[in-house]
């Protein structure tokens, strides 16, 4: 039995064993599920999430407590620049170009309210937050911008080879380009040391506020890449694009086993978790259980992921392995 | 490591299993699917649980009950453009046969209309339209043009066709309310010279505390007003509450677009004779019986008898759209009748 536990204790195995037991349950509710062309098409829900939920994820591994709440309305205000300087009549490969900077922009806003006005996180991305949407909102007077050319749709609802463009070309890249600059370069080493001990960062001269600065940009980034899948998806940039994006990408993050308090958890778990959610999402759909339940049950699975989490941890200490209390309730 | 194995081989033969059985019935099913399969009908309302479209819920499992078809309602918690997508996405995988939806935002849903039509799947719309995307049909409640001319009507006959009368609407650039304002104008002046519309007031977001205040100030500046108009469905409890506090109950008659519920009260104490609305129930009913014609091949009649609803259903078949009838007077004898 040790041994088991031994695998289970990895956050991958257990989600991945979720993916399964989830995909099992929704083939069971309802017979026309499980075909690879559902599987597959579905992960276009799940795309600009997984943008999103990178983003928060390496914001959370840089400790302090960071957090990043202004994601959805970074997107929403991205993608409703996108459409302005569309309606200005500026070529629309150029201004999602733009946006996407623009994105990066408001992160860095983010970055340095936090870093070097040293506001906490959780109170200067709360307050960004209703600054973007407002200003997104005040930009657009209500009514969404629409008439983008049709070969802008290519992005958000093309498919190569049955595959959807933004998962394929811009999901995976992106989680490609992040996982090597993350595990791969010293970077990113020095992100999982900030979070894990502050103090021993600074100390081995590692420019925290800078490091932790572009985090926060990245973040904006990646939030404005989503914003124009957004835009190609919809056709149309709405100024509520992101709402509650902010905590849906928290909630992946979390179930993926970033740990709140930094310097824990892999980026590979978070995709793994933004493939259950977004298989629980539309599996629950295609079944055709009332979306009121679909918040629970992701409440429930949150819950029970991290009860199960903390079972195995216990169990291992049990066994004899050199686990420590620190390590629970994440 | 054997244990570890063997847990593996486990699930994956479970998934094997899973997999297979799923892909057999479902073979089964797509084979049989025409003949004695019921037909699966949807409809995508704005958001769900709130009481005009649970009573449009209500409605289509009943037709759907009597015409032996099977009634899919999805819909988000939210009103929200994305979900709407999201769950018209879902449908078209589930391959449904008719698909309506109640549409929020149609530069959104536009290509996802285009997408279940290519699908082969029946698309049109209900409650809510989009006439520049690729529906089939749109069911409507009822034209602007006789809600803003049956209000004039009602109002007529309660103040013997003469006095003055004010409109309190909601925000000043809703189009569905300024449209209905304009057919009340051109129907009091062509019709009842002797009543006079002496101004309209706009309400912000339609706010119930803004309306009475506004109805107030109206009383005071036309102290001889017979008729007040609430225009917004939010607007109706504030205007006939400012005509309560005034004392003015039977000497300023109160009309409005207010749902059964929402009047109900009004209707009883007396500050209301009648509300303009349409019927959300038979609303939903006629969409799911539309979606079986639809899902059928069946073409509709200029004018269609459905069974279970009392009026005649008129088709325009220049617009494509199919019109629920005249709209619904409601007054102390029918306003407990409805569910919303």
């Amino acid at each position: 039995m040790k041994t088991i536990w031994a695998i289970a204790d990895k956050r991958g195995f257990m989600l991945t064993l979720l993916l399964i037991i989830t995909i099992a349950i929704m083939s069971f509710l309802n017979q026309d599920f499980l075909s690879i062309d559902n599987l597959v098409g579905i992960t276009q829900f799940g795309a600009v999430l997984s943008l999103l939920a990178i983003g928060q994820s390496l914001v959370i591994l840089s400790g302090r407590g960071a957090i990043d709440l202004s994601v959805g309305a970074m997107l929403s205000l991205s993608g409703v620049f996108l459409g302005v300087l569309f309606q200005a009549g500026m070529n629309i490969w150029v201004a999602s170009l733009l946006a996407i900077l623009f994105g990066g922009l408001l992160g860095l806003i983010n970055g340095v309210l936090v870093n070097f006005c040293h506001i906490h996180s959780l109170i200067a991305t709360l307050g960004t937050q209703y600054l973007f949407s407002s200003i997104a909102l005040y930009l657009t007077s209500g009514t969404p911008v629409s008439g983008f050319p049709s070969s802008f749709g290519v992005i958000g609802q093309g498919m190569i080879i049955g595959i959807p463009i933004q998962v394929v070309l811009v999901a995976v890249p992106v989680y490609i380009i992040m996982w090597f600059m993350v595990y791969r370069t010293r970077a990113g080493r020095e992100i999982y040391l900030l979070g894990t001990n502050d103090i021993a960062a600074k100390f081995s001269g590692i420019q925290v506020n800078k490091i932790r600065t572009l985090i926060f940009t990245l973040s904006g980034l990646l939030s404005g890449i989503g914003a124009v899948v957004t835009c190609s998806w919809l056709m149309t940039a709405r100024a509520d694009a992101g709402t509650g994006m902010e905590m849906e990408s928290i909630t992946v993050a979390v179930l993926g086993g970033i740990i709140v308090s930094g310097g824990k958890g892999h980026l590979g778990s978070v995709m793994l978790s933004v493939l259950i959610v977004t298989v629980l999402n539309s599996g629950l759909q295609i079944a055709n259980i009332d979306s009121v339940w679909e918040l629970a049950i992701l409440g429930i699975l949150l819950i029970l992921a991290i009860v199960f989490n903390n079972i195995l941890v216990t169990k291992k200490i049990a066994y004899g392995g050199n686990v420590t209390f620190k390590d629970k309730g994440e | 490591m054997r244990k570890m194995s063997k847990v593996f081989i486990l699930i994956m033969a479970l998934c094997l299993a899973l997999s297979l059985t799923a892909c057999s019935t479902g073979n089964s099913n797509g084979s049989s699917h025409s003949s004695n399969q019921k037909l699966k009908i949807a409809f995508i309302p704005q958001l769900i649980g709130i009481p005009y479209f649970t009573a449009m819920q209500n409605g289509g499992n009943e037709a759907a009950k009597k015409f032996g078809a099977q009634f899919i309602y999805s819909g988000a918690t939210q009103a929200s453009a994305q979900k709407q997508v999201q769950i018209m996405d879902s449908l078209i995988r589930q391959k449904v046969d008719a698909l309506s939806i109640s549409v929020l935002d149609s530069s959104s849903i536009n290509p996802e209309i285009a997408k279940a039509k290519a699908a082969g799947i029946k698309v049109y719309t209900a409650d809510s339209d989009s006439a520049t995307s690729e529906r089939s049909t749109y069911v409507a409640q009822a034209t602007d043009k006789a809600l803003g001319y049956t209000l004039i009507d009602r109002l007529a006959k309660q103040l013997n066709g003469k006095g003055q009368v004010g409109i309190i609407s909601g925000e000043s650039t809703a189009t569905n309310l300024n449209t209905w304002i304009k057919y009340m104008k051109e129907r009091a002046a062509s019709k009842y010279p002797n009543l006079k519309i002496v101004e309209v007031r706009y309400t912000s977001g339609g706010s119930s505390e803004d309306a009475m205040n506004q109805a107030q100030e109206l009383m005071s500046k036309y102290p001889s007003m017979k008729g007040l108009v609430a225009v917004a469905s939010s607007a109706v409890p504030g205007v006939a509450q400012a005509v309560q506090k005034a004392n003015k109950v039977g000497k300023i008659a109160v009309i409005g677009y207010g749902s059964p519920k929402t009047v109900k009260p009004f209707i009883k104490s007396g500050v209301m004779k009648e509300s303009i609305l349409w019927n959300a129930k038979d609303l939903g009913y006629l969409t799911v019986w539309a979606g079986i014609q639809l899902a059928k091949g069946n073409k509709f009649k200029a004018v269609n008898h459905v069974p279970g609803l009392s009026n005649p259903v008129k088709y325009d078949s220049k617009t494509k759209v199919l019109l629920l009838g005249p709209p619904l007077v409601i007054n102390k004898d029918n306003v407990n009748n409805y569910g919303f």
